[in-house]
């Protein structure tokens, strides 16, 4: 940081010499500090569920972003209308990038338990295909597989994933299972979460 | 009456007020001390919050008990406020049949999220839980162990803590 200093032809005007210099230094400072915190804190979104999201019946896909969900932490720069529901389409906020996503959940029935059915949770990333019969095509899945234990507690997951992605990419969470005797619910509490670890091109350090 | 500038609230002199050498020294020792929580801003960029421990000898825990890992290094402050995410794994193959296991992050005794593992038939798969903590300086993170089964089982755990997010 190089500050000016006064002249033989300004010493009357000290004061005023030092409240630029002041000016000039807080300048300089804050332009670091605002570097370096944007090194520190990665862009991160994580929202939540209050509320139990129930009747999930077995062998269809079940989306997760079709329940109610807050936010609980957001340190992105966005544009009004980028609420927690919309959460799914992070990417075109943050940009190109590498990413980190994950879904942490409770699953249980809401009735009778089949014991050791499967649960499959996933977490998809779809992509604009105009070629594709719903106009996206799925560019990576990352599946979480359970088995019912039937032993009271449901089945709990917390798992993540990485993902390259671009900016016009969306993201599902689904759940499929077998549990065919009854319906399942996701019990309130629920996290689904993103951070952007990098910039396509660039390393950071972690 | 000084000024101070918008931000930081570094202090110069008015044009009014006579100009002492404390002027100087004070706007000099403002600086100083904002370059020295830079320096900070500086460390931490470069060492990133890291945590990571694995559980020196077993812990002893009886089937349905859902037990608090209390293992050396299986509590972790909190540092600085902020997002980390936390992962928690626990697992041992205990004395009698065993067709669950189940290891759970908390926050401040809160239990935040959790991973099941289907261990019917004996067969040994060690929950691992990850998932976000959004914390302040203090927080407390711990996590628990649960298996549904016969007799006890040593456990050896581990945890890892990441910062994501500074938000002090």
């Amino acid at each position: 940081m190089t500050l000016t200093c006064p002249s033989d032809a300004n010493m009357a005007a000290v004061a005023k010499q030092l409240h630029a210099t002041a000016l000039q230094a807080e300048a300089e400072i804050y332009a670091s500090e605002q570097l370096m915190r944007s090194a520190v804190n990665l862009p991160t979104v994580v929202v939540n569920t209050t509320a139990a999201y129930t009747n999930m019946p077995a062998n269809i896909v079940n989306e997760l972003s079709s329940a109610t969900w807050f936010t609980v932490f957001d340190n992105t720069f966005g544009g009004s209308g980028f609420g927690p529901q919309n959460f799914s389409t992070f990417t075109q906020r943050l940009g190109e990038g590498l990413y980190e996503v994950g879904l942490c959940a409770t699953f249980v029935a809401m009735g009778a338990v089949n014991d050791n059915s499967v649960r499959f949770i996933n977490i998809d990333q779809y992509r604009p295909d105009p070629t594709a019969p719903t106009g996206e095509s799925i560019i990576q899945r990352s599946v979480y597989t359970q088995f019912e234990t039937n032993t009271g507690v449901g089945t709990e997951v917390a798992f993540l994933a990485e993902f390259r992605a671009k900016p016009s990419d969306r993201f599902a969470f689904q759940l499929l299972h077998g549990n065919t005797s009854s319906d399942l619910q996701m019990n309130a509490g629920a996290y689904i979460w993103a951070s952007k670890l990098s910039e396509t091109n660039l390393t950071r350090v972690l | 009456m000084p000024g101070q500038t918008p931000i930081y609230g570094l202090l110069y002199p008015c044009s009014d007020e006579p100009i002492t050498p404390a002027a100087f020294q004070i706007l000099a020792n403002q600086i100083d001390a904002k370059l020295l929580e830079l320096q900070g801003d500086y460390t931490l960029m470069l060492n990133r919050y890291n945590y990571d421990i694995e559980s020196v000898g077993p812990q002893n825990i009886a089937a349905g008990a859902d037990t608090v890992l209390t293992g050396a290094g299986l509590t972790y402050t909190i540092p600085m406020s902020g997002v980390y995410v936390v992962r928690a794994r626990s697992g041992g193959i205990p004395s009698g049949a065993f067709s669950m296991m189940r290891v759970r992050v908390r926050q401040n005794g809160v239990v935040r999220f959790g991973q099941t593992s289907n261990t019917e038939g004996n067969t040994l798969v060690t929950p691992v839980a990850i998932g976000p903590i959004v914390a302040v300086a203090g927080d407390v993170i711990t996590a628990q162990f649960l298996y549904a089964g016969a007799g006890t089982v040593n456990v050896f755990s581990g945890i890892d803590v990441k910062m994501l997010v500074r938000t002090a």
